[in-house]
């Protein structure tokens, strides 16, 4: 009987023990991104025609879950516009995820996730995303990643009439070939180039050098006649008089900036030929 | 005395289990092989190779198997037929000749010097059209690994006419490699990059269609799709979350997809054992 009684509690104490095992494993995964998505978004959130793909972010597989929470712009904020992105990791005031979950009302009055009204997840659910986002938000291997810095871009090369709002209409057309869709400007005038300057959400106010060149070649601007512009307010801006480039061939345009120790140029290498030409005038 | 002999001593053996019977249904070994050859090779194997594939395989343990498998992979035939499934995939079937045709009417565009501010663009073009008509040969010759395969796939004058357009082509590299659209915020990041302006995708930094490519087929959501893709082909369900992990361990291992398709294709699941 003893025998058997030490035999059995021996047994009970290895189960136990396996039992433990078992659940400190689960707990460990529960945390990790595939966890939550095993047990909360794939099961809570990507049901049909909600985040299935119908609406973002996408919770249909862990990645697709991943890229669409860390660092991704939100599409609905709050009233106050207090949030930017859906996951900021280790920070879950910020992120609009750990918001919709536990605020009853982001927007509207019951608009808790998930959407169905009066009934929030589970508490130990909750813990979960918020222990996940305050560990970094990892993605599956474990990395905690970080959101580049925004590069200066260049948008939109319009053309103006200087000192007026008045855009150069009559002559934003293209010319009359496949192979150029240059912008036509008439001989002898003065005309303003404009491109909206951007750095993300960021509206520039001043650079240390923007450069406009104005080349013959679309793809080399080594030869190019430069020429320095002004920042106004988000708007890089030249005036130019349109009888000092010759006629009659596309003259492309490069824009050039330096902010620090930022360089950009647009176009640049890669930039496609059409878009190229885009960025490109012909005076008549 | 004989019959005595015969009967012998009974011996009980107490606690005794049958020792473990490696042998296998004849039917499955053979469905085995057969579904291989189809998968593999896009035909049904012939009698000899039958024969010889169950002298290799003997009691079929796993190490025999994905030795058998790298052998069938050696045949000419997989890679032509691995050529033919991508085309059929991603080009809508295209067959060699109509890619000859279209790299026959770029290659005259080169004639007309008035375009010449395009020839760089239009030579890209052709040598990707000879890639892709070439590709069962450059996979033969090992020139070429799977996600460079992927990228010749979607990176040709072909595909853009099929999805014209950026947002088209940003579209169907994202519903054919990780079978979903992208997020607003995706698609429009991914069409300034294609643009040539700066823009963030999946965390990282580009500013031109080559960095768009780059970023996509090395993210992990690319590596994800094609696990997904690999389970539902071959084991016809989506892999567990533990099975996603292995591959993405073995994945960054080793480098391979193919490496990953070894793995299903000799499984136990696979085998129907």
């Amino acid at each position: 009987m003893n025998t058997w009684a030490s035999k059995s509690s021996f047994f009970l104490v290895i189960c136990l023990g396996l039992l433990m095992g078992m659940r400190q494993e689960m707990q460990e995964n529960y945390s990790a991104i595939e966890g939550l998505h095993q047990d909360i978004f794939s099961v809570s959130c990507a049901i049909p025609a909600c985040h299935d793909g119908s609406f973002e972010p996408d919770f249909r597989t862990v990645q697709s879950s991943y890229w669409t929470l860390v660092y991704h712009p939100i599409t609905k904020n709050n009233k106050a516009g207090d949030f930017k992105y859906r996951v900021i990791p280790f920070d879950t005031a910020q992120s609009v995820l750990y918001e919709r979950i536990t605020n009853c009302c982001f927007v509207n009055e019951n608009d808790r996730m998930p959407f169905t009204v009066g009934i929030p997840l589970p508490q130990k659910h909750i813990d979960a995303i918020s222990d996940w986002i305050m560990e970094g938000a990892p993605d599956p291997i474990g990395q905690i990643h970080e959101i580049p810095q925004e590069e200066l871009s260049f948008q939109s090369l319009t053309w103006g009439i200087p000192d007026t709002e008045a855009p150069l209409n009559g002559y934003s057309q293209q010319k009359d070939q496949a192979l150029l869709p240059a912008t036509i400007i008439p001989a002898n005038e003065r005309v303003r180039l404009n491109v909206v300057l951007e750095r993300g959400e960021e509206t520039i106010t001043q650079l240390d050098i923007l450069e406009f060149r104005f080349s013959t070649k679309p793809k080399n601007f080594q030869q190019a006649i430069a020429k320095p512009g002004i920042v106004d307010s988000g708007v890089g801006y030249i005036d130019i008089e349109t009888n000092e480039f010759p006629q009659h061939q596309p003259i492309y345009v490069q824009v050039h900036a330096q902010d620090g120790k930022e360089v950009v140029e647009y176009p640049q290498k890669g930039t496609y030929v059409y878009e190229r030409t885009r960025w490109a005038f012909f005076i008549e | 005395m004989g019959m005595m002999g015969c009967l012998g001593t009974t011996k009980v053996v107490r606690n005794a289990s049958l020792p473990k019977d490696n042998t296998l249904n004849p039917l499955i070994l053979e469905n085995y092989i057969h579904r291989v050859y189809v998968g593999l090779l896009g035909r049904k194997p012939q009698v000899k190779e039958v024969v010889e594939a169950k002298r290799m395989l003997g009691n079929l343990n796993e190490s025999k198997r994905r030795a058998w498998i790298m052998r069938v992979k050696r045949d000419s035939a997989y890679f032509s037929t691995l050529a033919t499934k991508m085309r059929g995939e991603y080009l809508e079937g295209v067959n060699r000749r109509e890619l000859e045709i279209m790299r026959i009417d770029l290659t005259k565009l080169l004639e007309n010097e008035k375009q010449a501010i395009y020839f760089d663009q239009w030579q890209y073009q052709i040598t990707q059209l000879q890639k892709l008509e070439g590709l069962s040969e450059l996979l033969h010759e090992q020139q070429i690994s799977w996600t460079d395969m992927h990228k010749l796939c979607v990176d040709n004058p072909y595909y853009d006419k099929l999805n014209m357009g950026i947002d088209n082509f940003i579209l169907s590299c994202f519903q054919h490699f990780l079978y979903r659209y992208p997020s607003d915020y995706e698609l429009s990041s991914a069409r300034n990059m294609m643009y040539g302006r700066p823009a963030i995708l999946f965390l990282k930094r580009g500013r031109n269609k080559r960095d768009f490519m780059k970023i996509f087929f090395e993210s992990d959501a690319y590596l994800e799709g094609q696990i997904r893709a690999l389970y539902k082909r071959d084991l016809m369900r989506e892999p567990l979350a533990s099975e996603m992990a292995s591959c993405f361990r073995l994945f960054h291992n080793t480098g391979k997809l193919t490496d990953i398709q070894l793995n299903i294709l000799a499984s136990d699941e696979y085998l129907g054992k």
